[in-house]
């Protein structure tokens, strides 16, 4: 699995509002908060913007969902081998984990565990689980937290290991609040946050001479009447037309920048 | 004590500190000469909306026709339906498009069906599904835009919903279904702790907060209407009865559901003779909100997709028969799972019975409403999506044909939500997104 | 809690309707398949289009299973259920089997499906120790002559021949699972698997076509390209769910859909791949959002190999073989977890246990043991359109 090229994270993500994953075969979810835990900064690896310790190594998420196989409860996979090669990012001593693996279907009777936690898939950023070593980082619900012993700060060589289980942590910071017609969000795409429709085709507009005949209209309702500050209604042409900033709006192909059409500007917000 | 007879008058009272409220059927001096629209304002019999699903499919090859149009035959699992045939058209060989997303079993059929969507999350819904949208169209004014029971007694036995994560939880008992339509629409202020007891409120009978008023409107009609009233009120009150009756036994009591408290996990008996119990009084409540124009709009759960239904006196699931139960080629279907889908057919039959018998008019309750009544699966044992199952019963006020096998030829099953939509006045042209987005409006059934 | 529903799509099922047979009908198109590649040509062949291209869409991707009594002459092997009882003395085993002990039945076989710490024998197959499958005890298959004979990187194993006689056919996937229920069935005529798999190829999901390029004759041709890859688009289907021909396909590379480039030469109207990897999308959604391995598994053949035979009526009938996996071949029920034992029956760990004993392929050279079975695909394609994509989409497009 390692040959999958991290250009993969590139396509476009438009956010699901689910916690998916850091998996770059998989929609790389939005960050919710700007607050990390203590010693968490940003850094580079590969090109991408991902989470890294104290020390600039890139963190890691060992990806629970992909464990199974080798125990009912992945949280503690990692142990003897493991645990010589990968260096868990603990919670401060004394935290008290709000994070658990989910039980499956007929299982019962796991040991008793005491206090409230938080839904894997709703999981804030950072959690703290119980790990083999002490209270741990969890990113996104199902990344428990680590670096790599002895990886040089920027690396990202251990991308993909073991059939997707470690997987860089890969930071898409904060989708924008909008104020925005209804069908128009934010995505992240290549890098940036643009505009898209509801399908998460990008939003461009552009000056063009005969070639935007064939350009798509983001179409305004009959009687909409204007959206905040930036989104006012064009009645010149056949049909009401969206002018974002007083530019008029229109709607790719797709959800990525090869999508768009010679002499076209992405949308931003 | 006067009378007004405006059409949404309920008669309201006091009981035990609590507000009640109960519906009133839609009376002949409700109506026009002609029986079609009412008097006061001229409007038209207002036209209902519902939904009644049950899990895990059919087989198919034993339960849809074969040749489009009027007049289809009946094979052996879709028979029950024989007495009510002239009023239920067959949908069939509609297919739901997941343009690539994977076909999550017994999960992603269902709400391609309710949202024109293909689901990309594990659960919920992808967008709005299209009850809630016709009820914001003709839901807006009664007194629940729309009520959601579930016979197997899950409250997330649910496809309804504004899409997300969230759906609107089904009522999971008939003793919360009746507190819900009969009980109180406001707590009473002065007894700020009360909470409502639907076994002592059945006891006594809700009809005993509205005396007075009872006593009044017979007054104040005709003599067919005061019978109709009678059989309404006689009806409601034998239905108290047999709650009443319910309730006393120790394990339904515990499934029942107490307002403001937590809803009580949800009883693990699946046994379809208990189901098919509570689904007879989920329907008869369901018809009297109807009737009393207390909702326009209702979603009714037999079971759920993956159904925990048991024969009485086993463990076997009908989820588990469906899988585990090797297909016999030579009969073309898994008997022991069969078992049950006759048994959810002869519920559908019951509950459009329900409607049927509710006179308004020259019509029935039935030919004012349109319930689409589909599964999520076509064939269980495999989780197949294209071809599932969907009967149309009901006319709408006159508004669609029934009695027809309809052949979508494979195309999108958004066509379906469409069609409903705009039978039931929302104003679209196009539905659904992707492959499934379609404007073609199944025209067979326009009536 | 998960519902079982969420976790399961077990086995590899399709369609309903096709599963009716009636007795004594002719066999299906992938049962015959095979046969048809190994057999002579007697009718003559259609001109190939000039410029040497064409296009299939495959309707039909099956394990071949050969009915009979002599395959399976215990009869098929046993579900979960049945597999606990075979552990008990008959005394007792006849007191659980009693109707009024039904309940307690349940319990006991359902507590054979775990073990310690809440695992399982689909989650965790491998933790667990259970005795092999009722295997394939007749000596005939469908399948193709992967090894050629040589030894070095097999594990011993005793080679099939085909009902047309030809020697040597390695498909040691089929002896382990070939008695299961969801292959065999139960009437002699198909199992779930057989009727079941079409759905995937009907339903868009794992659709997948085959691109032929620089096709000079149908009879002989030692230069072919062959792009066999999985394609978005949806077959139609006429109103008894067969493909229509002729409809239009344009293959995507794009996860999770792949491409594989092979070459291969026509010999007397056969087409035959050279060995590469062969890697195809099956996805089964499965497993609820606390295993996403659903969303990745592949059907990955190594050292595979197509042998299709032109027909008549410009279809391709023919079989696909190479070494899988062994726990690919368990990978949808495993995924399914506990729901796959207990509302389906199956004993993952008793598969792998079988697969594992069984297997013939992928050794590993630092423990010398095989980590693969060689195993077969019966397949059928009819004509289509089908654009190619190129592997690199470029922004200039």
């Amino acid at each position: 699995m390692k040959g999958l090229a991290l250009a993969a994270a590139a396509a476009a993500i438009v956010s699901s509002g689910l916690a998916l994953a850091q998996p770059v075969d998989l929609p790389i979810p939005a960050a919710t908060t700007s607050e990390f835990p203590p010693g968490v900064t940003l850094g580079k690896a590969g090109g991408v913007a991902v989470y890294a310790g104290p020390d600039g190594r890139t963190l890691y998420g060992m990806d629970m969902r992909t464990l199974l196989r080798d125990g009912a409860d992945p949280s503690q996979h990692c142990r003897e081998a493991c645990a010589q090669v990968w260096e868990p990012l603990l919670a401060p001593a004394g935290a008290k984990p709000n994070l658990i693996f989910p039980m499956g279907f007929g299982e019962r009777g796991r040991a008793p565990v005491q206090g409230e936690y938080v839904q894997n898939a709703k999981a804030p950023d950072w959690t703290v689980i119980a790990g083999p070593q002490g209270p741990q980082w969890v990113y996104k619900g199902w990344h428990l937290v680590f670096v790599r012993k002895g990886e040089a700060p920027g690396s990202a060589a251990h991308e993909g290991d073991e059939r997707m289980v470690w997987n860089t942590l890969k930071h898409v910071p904060p989708a924008p609040k909008l104020t925005a017609p209804v069908n128009v969000s934010a995505a992240f795409v290549e890098g940036a946050y643009a505009l898209v429709d509801k399908e998460g085709r990008l939003l461009f507009t552009g000056s063009c001479a005969a070639a935007c005949a064939g350009w798509q209209p983001l179409a305004a309702g009959l009687a909409s009447r204007g959206v905040g500050a930036d989104w006012t209604v064009d009645r010149a042409a056949d049909q009401p037309q969206w002018l974002y900033r007083g530019k008029p709006a229109y709607v790719a192909e797709g959800a990525v920048q090869a999508d768009l059409p010679t002499g076209a500007v992405v949308l931003r917000p | 004590m006067a009378f007004d007879l405006s059409r949404r008058t309920a008669l309201r009272g006091m009981m035990n500190g609590a507000a009640v409220a109960v519906g009133v059927p839609l009376l002949d001096a409700f109506l026009d000469g002609n029986g079609t629209a009412l008097a006061a304002t001229g409007a038209q019999v207002p036209v209902r909306f519902g939904t009644w699903f049950w899990g895990l499919g059919v087989n198919p090859s034993r339960w849809f026709p074969d040749t489009a149009g009027a007049n289809y035959e009946l094979k052996p699992e879709l028979a029950p339906i024989k007495d009510y045939q002239a009023k239920i058209s067959v949908l069939g060989n509609f297919n739901v498009i997941l343009d690539g997303a994977p076909n999550l079993p017994h999960v992603s059929g269902g709400p391609a069906i309710r949202t024109g969507r293909a689901l990309t999350a594990e659960r919920g819904l992808p967008g709005e599904s299209f009850d809630v949208t016709i009820g914001d169209q003709i839901g807006t004014r009664t007194r629940f835009r729309s009520l959601d029971a579930s016979a197997i007694g899950d409250p997330r036995n649910s496809l309804s919903g504004r899409g997300g994560g969230n759906l609107n939880p089904s009522e999971t008992s008939a003793a919360a279904l009746y507190t819900r339509i009969f009980g109180p629409g406001f707590k009473d202020p002065n007894s700020a702790t009360f909470t409502p007891d639907p076994q002592v409120m059945a006891r006594r009978s809700v009809l005993s907060g509205v005396t007075e008023q009872r006593q009044a409107l017979e007054a104040a009609v005709g003599a067919a209407d005061k019978q109709k009233l009678d059989q309404y009120f006689t009806s409601l009150r034998q239905l108290e009865k047999r709650l009443d009756v319910e309730l006393t036994k120790p394990e339904p009591l515990q499934a029942c559901v107490v307002p403001g408290a937590k809803p009580p996990e949800m009883n693990a008996s699946g046994d379809i003779e208990a189901v098919m119990k509570n689904h007879e009084m989920m329907a008869d409540m369901m018809v009297m909100a109807l009737a009393c124009d207390q909702t326009r709009v209702f979603n009714m759960m037999f079971n759920n997709g993956a159904s925990a239904l048991t024969r009485i006196g086993s463990t076997i699931t009908h989820h588990q028969l469906t899988h585990e139960e090797v297909l016999d080629n030579r009969l073309g279907y898994q008997p022991n799972a069969t078992y049950f889908l006759t048994r959810i057919m002869d519920a559908w039959v019951y509950f459009i019975a329900a409607l049927d018998k509710v006179q308004e008019g020259d019509r029935t309750l039935l030919d004012n409403t349109l319930i689409l009544a589909h599964s999520e699966t076509e064939f269980a044992k495999f989780h197949t999506i294209d071809n599932i199952p969907m009967m149309l019963a009901g006319r709408a006020g006159g508004r669609v044909k029934s009695g027809i096998y309809v052949d979508g030829a494979g195309t999108p099953v958004s066509r379906v939500g469409l069609t409903l939509q705009q039978v039931m006045g929302v104003s679209i042209d196009k539905w659904g997104s992707k492959s499934m987005e379609t404007n073609k409006t199944i025209g067979e059934l326009i009536a | 809690m998960e519902t079982p529903g969420r976790l399961l799509r077990i086995g590899l099922f399709g369609s309903a309707l096709a599963a009716v047979f009636a007795l004594g009908a002719v066999a299906p198109t992938w049962l015959r398949a095979p046969a048809d590649a190994a057999a002579p040509r007697p009718q003559p062949l259609p001109t190939p289009p000039p410029g040497g291209v064409m296009g299939f869409v495959v309707d039909s991707f099956v394990q071949p299973v050969i009915q009979g009594k002599d395959a399976c002459p215990q009869g098929t092997a046993l579900k979960l259920r049945d597999a606990y009882l075979a552990t008990l003395p008959a005394e007792e085993r006849a007191q659980l089997e009693r109707k009024e002990n039904e309940a307690q039945l349940t319990q006991r076989w359902h507590a054979y499906a775990f073990g310690p710490d809440n695992t399982n024998v689909c989650s965790q197959p491998d933790m667990f120790e259970r005795p092999l499958l009722r295997t394939v005890q007749s000596k005939k298959a469908w399948g193709l002559d992967l090894d050629e004979g040589k030894t070095d990187d097999t594990c011993a194993h005793e080679a099939f021949t085909t009902p047309t006689g030809e020697q040597g056919i390695d498909n040691q996937e089929y002896r382990a699972m070939g008695c299961t229920l969801e292959w065999r069935g139960v009437d002699g005529i198909a199992g779930d698997n057989q009727t079941g798999m079409r759905q995937f190829m009907s339903s868009g999901e794992w659709t997948q076509v085959i691109l032929l390029r620089g096709v000079d004759s149908l009879q002989n041709d030692d230069d072919v390209e062959v792009i066999y890859a999985n394609t978005p688009d949806r077959p139609l289907a006429d109103s008894k769910g067969q493909f229509l021909r002729g409809t239009t396909f344009t293959i995507s590379d794009k996860a999770p859909r792949n491409r594989n480039v092979l070459h291969g030469r026509i010999k007397n109207g056969v087409l035959t791949t050279d060995p590469a990897d062969i890697v195809l999308t099956q996805t089964w959604g499965q497993g609820g959002a606390r295993d996403i391995r659903g969303n990745r598994t592949k059907w990955h053949y190594a050292k595979g190999r197509l042998r299709l035979a032109f027909q008549p009526d410009g279809s391709l009938r023919g079989v696909m073989g190479g070494y899988r996996p062994i726990f690919d071949v368990i990978v949808s029920p495993a995924i399914g977890g506990a729901g796959s034992a207990i509302v389906a029956g199956i004993d993952c760990a008793q598969n792998l246990a079988t697969l594992r004993h069984y297997a013939d392929g992928l050794k590993n050279p630092k423990t010398g043991k095989c980590e693969g079975v060689s195993a077969a695909q019966a397949i059928t394609a009819i004509p289509a359109f089908v654009n190619d994509v190129a592997p690199a989409r470029t922004a200039a497009r």
